[in-house]
């Protein structure tokens, strides 16, 4: 049963990498990210934080971007082009073909977070004054070696996930040369792809049974909704009525809640007297998991029952 | 019907997932 999701999910990989799009969202998010370096210089002693913040979310708003992108096109595309016809009679059951479409798209998603998550560090690496040895001899070594491994593997698609992890380490290695605080900003990374694995089981569930553009339209609702959670849950305002204010409680229990992959910066750096930050960030990841498996399999559910004709 | 009930209980499973992240402090809820 693994075998067959994961021949699924790397053939989703593969077929979302060699997208075009994704390419340009990954070349606007790298640009914003070394952008962040000259709108640092603006700031009045504050350069290292407007690096950081707005490196993690523009990092944060392009990883969901193109969650929603694969999320809603992904599935369809197999059923608008017939491919899906040639695949279900083969011995593979229709949710393995589902799981498989869902691991394939975080699979993309958490390279992409892994890549981008490298140019972070390396461009906080610069703010931060490393040694301008290791600020240009790392991306060239890591190049190198990527187009050293596409030249001679068979797989090329194969070597990115595993290149990515090894960017975004040698990075971390260049980044912990400085006096950069790296534990938290590799919890936030690890947030984001957190965020990123809930709202592409989001976009499955919806495409599982529509269309794109809906598709699309629902999952970046839910996502908005979803960032608003603790507001919502804690809202007091004269101009709602109280049905509406009960209204929007209701709501905030039944949407998953985004906000925890974008806690406040001293959640990641401090103990609170309820949790460490090791402990918020791997209950969280908990919680971003199961919610996203009972996601997967109500998108399971209506998947088995639909009829393809 | 039957489709009413699934929809109502998924609700429901959903509702009692974000219960437990407040039980097991899966992620607190407000920081």
């Amino acid at each position: 049963m693994l075998g067959r999701i994961w021949a699924i999910t790397i053939n989703t990989f593969r077929e979302a990498v060699r997208d075009r799009v994704l390419l340009g969202v990954l070349g606007a998010a790298g640009s914003v990210l070394l952008f962040s370096l000259a709108l640092a210089e603006l700031s009045l002693d504050q350069q290292r934080r407007v690096v950081l913040d707005i490196g993690l979310a523009s990092i944060s708003l392009f990883s969901v971007v193109m969650a929603v992108f694969l999320g809603s096109s992904l599935l369809y595309k197999e059923i608008e082009r017939r491919t899906l016809y040639v695949i279900l009679p083969k011995p593979i059951r229709r949710h393995e073909f589902l799981i498989g479409k869902y691991l394939g798209i975080t699979l993309t998603a958490t390279v992409f977070v892994c890549i981008m998550g490298a140019i972070q560090l390396w461009v906080t690496s610069i703010q931060a004054g490393a040694a301008a040895v290791f600020v240009i001899g790392a991306p060239i070594v890591l190049l190198a070696i990527l187009g050293g491994a596409m030249w001679k593997a068979t797989d090329r698609t194969a070597v990115v996930p595993p290149w990515s992890a090894f960017a975004l380490f040698v990075t971390a290695l260049l980044a912990s040369t400085t006096d950069v605080e790296l534990m938290p900003l590799l919890a936030s990374l690890l947030l984001i792809a957190g965020e990123i694995v809930l709202l592409s089981a989001v976009a499955m569930l919806f495409s599982s049974f529509s269309t794109p553009f809906m598709t699309g339209a629902f999952t970046v609702g839910v996502w908005l909704v979803g960032r608003s959670a603790d507001d919502m849950s804690n809202i007091s305002s004269r101009a709602l009525t109280p049905e509406v204010e009960s209204l929007l409680h209701a709501l905030a229990w039944v949407v998953p809640n985004f906000d925890l992959f974008v806690p406040h910066p001293r959640a990641l750096m401090e103990a609170s007297a309820a949790m460490s930050p090791a402990g918020y960030v791997a209950s969280t990841m908990a919680y971003g998991l199961v919610y996203a498996a009972v996601l997967i399999g109500a998108a399971c559910g209506v998947f088995a029952k639909r009829d393809f004709v | 019907m039957q489709r009413a009930l699934g929809v109502v209980g998924f609700i429901g499973i959903l509702i009692v997932v974000n219960a437990l992240s407040w039980v097991f402090g899966w992620g607190l809820w407000v920081y």
